[in-house]
């Protein structure tokens, strides 16, 4: 049996490691070497605790840290490394997808403008049930000679999993016949003739006797129910992005004649080798060029620019591009971000610490009204009021939203100041009242936690030292303020600390009550009023148009080493770690 | 111990209870709305007692109603959607089960409507047999309440009057009022006759009758007219009411003469008070008007001043940049300033250059000196690059030859140059600078003084107005010279509220004129009326009723004939699209067609009737009338829920998600954790002190961060392991693994606690580490185990900002994420706030009471090592 169990855990162990091994290939193949190396090391790390005596304490830790690694670290790295990038919407590729783009991007074709036209019609093979498969084929139609293209082979994708490129070729039917890759195909006609000098082509069987029926045309009323099918299915997955070769010509879906038939078309930018001396030496560069106009495609900038008619760059296309520490820079030089970044950060810093000090009052003074022994329904009080705690934090801060803050239906506005003659509050819409309502609901949903913590340590504070203080003639007040204040504060400042710090990256309410507060005007990010950092990066980086990555990674980090400098600090002074010195 | 005083204790018990209802009022809100019948963002009540529980039903047990089902027969006969798999004899089974759905709807229905007609009757029976009488009595009273209010009003004047010596005599006109109330009622009776044999000349008639003053002109050539042919014996009754034309026009005379009277009287008294009153009145109006009017001009300025701005920034856009380039370009050329300045042919850019220059150097001046005073331009710089421009190029202007006799030597020419390239650039705006400079300062001056003008017609106002004020203040009897102004009306009034009312017509009138403020001495607050216009509201709600029912039993006919037909041929009609969908059900289209052009006129009249039935059963007073009302109330819902489409969203999935979510994740996790945190207890290596706390800081990264990280993660690993991917559950799950630093501490903690001397006795045993751990250690630490798996669970069920960014299709949305999307602005959610404070409780509730029951361990864990001793 402990043979067993001991065979089992090598090997599993055995195949973790050739999984991540392999996963570490996988991603420097893939080009990431950021998480490859993070992984690599783990992996390093993990094998010597497994295989080391003495790394026998940390095998208990590999699971942890495992996760550590891979959703902490990584993304700590990542983060790092992207806020000396300028990675955001314009600069989203790397340089060689932007160089792909260039390349196949169907914005970068020209169609020439006396190029050849071929109309088409898709011919499809019929399943068991009559359903249409994906296994088709083109007849394409130039005059008088007609031509026939088989599925395309060559099918390339971006990360994204579209398509970006197909490829086939085609090749002239002669007299009803043509051969393609060793297939013969032979056309079928009607028997009844439509014109003088041709018969409707219905189906094209190949040498097998596989039969592809007449399926779909452009504008042809009598299949217009397949052209679900064939958009969604064969146009999406092939036919779209398909590039079809005859002879020197190329040919793709025309987009000046609305996808209707097939022109010659071609690519505006190619690659091409270039050599340059350095020195002695002769290095070749690959650059992109432009080939109507021969020109080299300028990079500048962390991006492609062209040159136009009237000699002015145009931009192209952006790369992500290390930009060092401009970044940061902009944090503290621009005007217009220096100004709102500011202000958020002002009241980042407002907002945690009036929400730490206004729970705290109010905990505490219920905490000192229920710190009686003697008070009938203690328990009863304290499960009722510790219910906005426990809702959870979202759904409040819906309710408040939609319920009582709404300017128009909300309850405040419409029931409560109605009856004492105020106009309605704009809680949305003006900066100071948003403010005030986002206070407001982290009160509401903090004080239980703080009148918690109180009740507790004030539970523990011992009675004879009032009873002592009585006898000497102290006042309740002075009760309060030599003995309970004190004792309390050495056991909840930590807390209060933590709660300063929760605060300070409180996103959900923020965004969920305001989703930022009223915009501050005249930033040209998408600052707003009841703004935190923490809210503040995330619609850099995720809303809307104008992602801004690299900015939002660097107030990221901006905003770890406050946190965590502030949290460092608090545990170093309460010495909540220090019993680790055992 | 002697301090405790009983009587403490009450007080802090009502604040207790005062506070604890603040702070629970908004979940008892969200309780009650979700339990609400009406839409509560647009109702005008706080709360309401119309109760329904199909909000939760509609969230956890969906069925289908009427237009889904439609909808449904039209996807299953195309084969589309959910039904494109099927085969013949599923789609044949579906069929009928889809029939028997919208038969049992349609029956449902008509049993409803039956069942609301007998209710209706029965109210209208009962109202004339035994509602009636107290109703007259009820309504009486609070005319007798109104006479009284009236009657005082009535009195001051009278005093007033005499105060004045004006001698008012109203018995003679009080006479004719009594005289035409009464007569009115006679012909009132005389007239209900007919009402239900010419209904609408009875209603016509019944509406002329009741005004004040009549209107028989018009009356007598639509309906009198026409009535007397028809029917002989009506034209004595119309006489009547002819006659009653002429006496409520005696009326009216008597009412103005003495109206005239009195305004004599009172302008021989007060002729010196009214004139110099009116004066000042004139005087504000004047000064108001005045003001609209420069306020005007203002606007129209101020439109302009932006306009100029607009322009302005244009050009300070071309200038400012370049002013350093000017400035260093001038110092070098001013060194040219000895040489000699001799005119010689030149360029043609040159020439073109001067031209430029000429204009520049008279133009810049003196635009320099319009706007060197304003603060705008002083602020942004334009003021400043103008000087500095017009210096420098006066200077080229006077040495323009010089400067080009040495514009190649090579200290000059970079300079000559940059200059140069400026001077192009200005070339459009140099004509134009001082031109706009002038309108913008001529704009800036006027504005200036229309806000001076502004300023003293306001003060001008005031003065008038406090002038008004204490003259008004000062007088006395003011508001008795205004009420006077209405002493006839108030007879009026008067004689009419002593009239004793004795049917519901009479009453429904009495309210219509005494709320239509023809006395404007007495205004009567919105719902003193409420039972006078009783029956009348019932009466509509009923023909409202009638006739969405007609309309809706009319679309439920048609919809089953439809039905029928299809029924006939359906076994041939599910054949038709069977493998490729090319022809659409004409019978089916029919039938949608049929919903979606009847359905909402008649959902709109009976909306109106069920409004009306509610709003009266909230405010009756009678207790078998309301539950009627009530359930009149309740049948219009439950019909309205089941015809009206909806918007549904697969909410039980939701919350099936985050559970397995939240559970999953929370027992990984504390398997990960107190396995992870047991050497840092236990055992001595390196790394021990410092590394809780660093893992605890490094979790400090705001995680929303991760996010860019975490999305290029999981696509990778999704595209080779299919179930840790983007959009998936899994997905997220593994994203909320990375929790552990603050759970280990909590593991670390409780196990310092236990005494290893249990673990030593088990080694001497025999027993490996690991095996101490997890037969000793681990079974001992449930109660920490409890804690972390409640705190997991909260917090990963709870959390919101990861998941909505990993889960993209509806259906893999947690409870939490679909809960935000769809209370946005614009969301469904939005305004329906019954089902979405129902599915808000259907979610908190459970929490809530997880937390409450475990709430003493919660705590405990939380505080845990703070709270020392």
């Amino acid at each position: 049996m402990k043979g067993l169990t001991k065979f089992l855990i090598w090997s599993v162990i055995g195949l973790i490691n050739a999984a991540l091994i392999w996963a570490v290939f996988t991603i420097f193949s893939l080009g990431n070497y950021g998480m490859g190396t993070i992984i690599a090391i783990f992996v390093i790390a993990a094998d010597w605790a497994v295989f080391s005596p003495k790394g026998y304490p940390y095998r208990y830790t590999l699971p942890a840290l495992f996760f550590v690694f891979l959703l902490t670290i990584y993304p700590m790295y990542y983060t790092f490394k992207t806020a000396f990038t300028n990675y955001g919407t314009g600069n989203l590729f790397s340089r060689e997808e932007a160089i792909n783009t260039l390349l196949n991007d169907p914005s970068y074709f020209y169609e020439p403008e006396d190029g050849d036209i071929l109309n088409f019609k898709v011919f499809v093979k019929y399943d068991d049930n009559f359903k249409p498969t994906e296994d088709f084929l083109i007849l394409l139609k130039n005059g008088k000679d007609y031509y026939l293209t088989e599925k395309p082979e060559i099918l390339k994708y971006n990360s994204k999993g579209q398509l970006t490129n197909a490829e086939s070729r085609m090749y002239k039917i002669e007299n009803d016949t043509v051969t393609i890759n060793t297939n013969t195909y032979s056309v079928m006609r009607s028997e009844t003739k439509m014109s003088e000098s041709q018969a409707l082509i219905v189906s094209i069987e190949d040498q097998n006797g596989k039969r592809y029926s007449y399926f779909y045309g452009i504008g042809d009323p009598t299949v217009a129910s397949n052209s679900a099918y064939y958009n969604s299915v064969l146009r999406e997955k092939y036919i779209k992005a398909l590039e079809i070769n005859y002879q020197a010509k190329k040919f793709r879906l025309s987009s000046r004649n609305i996808y209707r038939n097939f022109s010659e078309t071609y690519r505006v930018y190619d690659i091409s080798v270039k050599s340059e001396s350095k020195g002695e030496r002769k290095i070749y560069k690959t650059v992109v060029v432009n080939k109507l106009t021969n020109r080299e495609v300028v990079e500048n900038d962390s991006a492609f620019y062209d040159i136009d008619t009237n000699g002015n760059l145009k931009r192209l296309v952006g790369y992500i591009d290390n930009v060092g520490f401009s970044q940061f820079d902009k944090i503290i030089n621009d005007p217009k971000i220096s100004g709102p970044f500011l202000k958020i950060f002002i009241w980042t810093f407002l907002y945690a610490l009036l929400s730490v000090i206004f729970t705290f009052i109010i905990g505490l003074v219920l905490a000192l009204v229920l710190n009686d022994k003697n008070l009938k329904g203690k328990i009863i009080y304290r499960t009722l009021l510790i219910i906005p705690w426990a809702v959870p934090a979202f759904i409040s801060a819906l309710v408040w939203k939609n319920g009582f803050f709404n300017e128009t239906y909300g309850i405040i506005n419409k029931f409560f100041l109605g009856t004492f003659g105020i106009a309605p509050i704009k809680w949305m819409n003006d900066p100071f009242w948003a403010k005030v309502a986002v206070l407001i609901l982290n009160t509401w949903l903090g004080f239980p936690y703080m009148m918690t913590v109180t009740l507790g340590a004030l539970q523990s504070i011992p009675d004879e030292l009032y009873e002592a203080s009585s006898i000497d003639g102290a006042s309740p007040w002075r009760q309060f303020s030599k003995i309970t204040m004190p004792l309390l504060m050495i056991a909840v400042s930590p807390l209060l600390v933590m709660s300063f710090a929760f605060n300070f990256n409180n996103f959900t309410n923020i965004y969920l009550l305001t989703g930022g507060g009223p915009a501050i005007p005249g930033a040209n990010t998408p600052a707003g009023s009841t703004d935190i950092l923490i809210s503040y990066t995330y619609k850099l980086a995720f809303d809307g148009r104008g992602q801004d990555f690299g900015f939002a990674s660097a107030i990221s980090i901006i905003i770890f080493i406050i946190v965590s400098g502030i949290s460092y600090v608090n545990f170093k002074i309460s010495g909540a770690f220090e019993e680790v010195n055992r | 111990m002697a301090r405790i005083v009983k009587k403490n204790y009450i007080l802090r018990h009502i604040i207790l209870i005062i506070i604890t209802i603040l702070v629970l009022f908004p979940l008892v809100w969200v309780v009650a709305t979700s339990i609400r019948r009406d839409n509560a963002a647009f109702s005008p009540k706080l709360f309401s007692s119309r109760v329904t529980l199909r909000n939760y039903q509609e969230l956890l047990f969906p069925q289908q109603n009427v237009p889904e089902v439609i909808k449904d027969f039209s996807d299953l006969s195309s084969y589309i959607g959910d039904y494109s798999d099927y085969t013949y004899e599923k789609a044949l089974k579906k069929s009928d089960e889809l029939s028997s759905d919208l038969r049992k709807y349609v029956t449902d229905s008509t049993n409803a409507f039956i069942d609301i007609e007998k209710i209706y009757t029965d109210i209208f029976d009962n109202f004339n047999k035994n509602y009636i009488n107290e109703l007259i009595s009820d309504v009486n009273v609070i005319r007798t309440k109104d006479s009284d209010i009236i009657a005082k009003d009535y009195s001051k004047i009278n005093s007033f009057f005499e105060q004045n010596g004006i001698k008012t005599d109203t018995g003679n006109l009080e006479k004719l009022i009594s005289d035409f109330l009464s007569k009115r009622s006679e012909i009132f009776s005389e007239l209900k006759n007919y009402e239900q044999s010419f209904p609408e000349y009875y209603s016509e008639t019944r509406d002329v009758l009741f005004s004040f003053p009549l209107k028989t002109t018009v009356w007598k050539i639509r309906v009198y007219n026409k009535w007397k042919r028809e029917e002989p014996n009506a034209d004595v009754l119309g006489q009547k009411v002819l006659e009653m034309g002429d006496l409520s026009k005696e009326i009216e005379n008597e009412m103005n003469s003495l109206d005239e009277f009195i305004s004599q009287g009172i302008s021989e008294k007060y002729a010196q008070f009214l004139d110099n009153k009116s004066t000042v009145e004139n005087v504000i109006e004047t000064v108001n008007n005045k003001i609209t009017e420069t306020n005007k001009t203002k606007e129209a300025l101020n439109k302009n001043l932006s306009d100029l701005n607009n322009k302005f920034s244009a050009i300070s856009d071309i200038y400012i940049p370049q002013k350093e380039r000017v400035i260093s370009a001038y110092n070098i050329i001013k060194k040219l300033s000895n040489e000699d300045n001799q005119i010689f042919k030149l360029d043609p850019d040159d020439e073109n250059i001067y031209q430029i220059l000429s204009v520049l150097s008279k133009e810049l001046k003196p635009a320099y000196d319009n706007i060197q005073s304003i603060d705008i331009f002083i602020n942004n710089g334009l003021a400043d690059t103008l000087k500095i421009y017009s210096e420098t190029f006066e200077y080229m202007y006077d040495n323009f030859y010089a400067i080009i006799k040495n514009k190649e030597k090579d200290e000059f020419a970079s300079s000559y140059q940059a200059l140069d390239s400026v001077i192009l650039k200005l070339e459009i705006t140099a004509n134009d600078i001082n031109l706009l400079s002038e309108q913008y300062v001529d704009v800036y001056e006027k504005i200036a003084k229309a806000d001076k003008d502004t300023e003293s017609l306001e003060e001008s106002l005031k003065n008038a107005q406090s002038e008004l004020q204490n003259m008004v203040s000062e007088n006395s009897d003011y508001e008795n010279i205004q009420e006077s102004e209405n002493f006839s009306k108030l007879v009026f009034v008067k004689s009419f509220t002593e009239n004793p009312i004795n049917n519901v017509d009479e009453a429904y009138y009495y309210s219509l004129f005494m709320s239509s403020k023809y006395y404007s001495g007495f205004s009567p607050e919105l719902k003193r009326y409420f039972l006078m216009e009783w029956y009348y509201d019932l009466v509509e709600s009923k023909a409202k009723y009638d006739s969405g029912r007609q309309k809706m039993e009319t679309l439920m006919g048609n919809l089953i004939n439809e039905l029928d037909k299809y029924e006939a041929n359906k076994d041939d009609l599910l054949k038709l699209n069977l493998g490729t969908n090319v022809a659409a059900i004409t019978i089916i289209e029919n039938m949608e067609d049929l919903y979606d052009k009847n359905y909402n006129s008649a959902k709109a009249d009976l909306a109106r009737a069920s409004r009306i039935v509610s709003d009266m059963s909230d405010n009756t007073k009678y207790g078998s009338l309301k539950r009627d009302l009530r359930k009149i109330d309740k049948d219009l819902y439950n019909f309205d829920e089941n015809w009206t489409k909806k918007i549904r969203k697969p909410f039980v999935r939701w919350i099936l998600n985050s559970l397995i979510i939240a559970i999953v994740s929370s027992v990984i996790t504390v398997f990960i954790t107190s396995i992870a945190a047991y050497p840092f207890s236990r055992m001595r290596f390196r790394g021990r002190k410092q590394g809780l706390l660093f893992l605890m800081l490094i979790q400090m990264f705001p995680a929303i961060m991760y996010m860019v990280a975490m999305y290029g993660l999981l696509k990778f690993i999704g595209t080779y392991v299919p179930f840790i991917g983007l959009d998936k559950l899994g997905g997220i799950i593994f994203i909320y693994l990375g929790g552990i630093a603050y759970n280990m501490w909590l593991f670390k903690g409780y196990y310092d606690t236990i005494p290893d001397t249990l673990e030593e006795a088990a080694m001497i045993d025999g027993a490996t580490r690991f095996q101490t751990f997890w037969m000793i250690v681990f079974p001992l630490s449930l109660p920490i185990i409890a804690v972390v798996i409640i705190l997991s669970f909260m917090s990963n069920f709870n959390e919101f900002v990861l998941a909505r960014i990993i889960l993209q299709s509806e259906q893999n949305f947690t409870y939490a994420v679909g809960l935000q999307q769809f209370s946005n602005a614009n969301g469904p959610f939005e305004t329906e706030w019954g089902l979405f404070t129902a599915a808000a409780l259907i979610g908190a509730v459970p929490m809530v009471i997880l937390f409450l029951s475990m709430q003493d361990w919660i705590v405990g864990g939380m505080t845990q090592g703070s709270v020392k001793g």
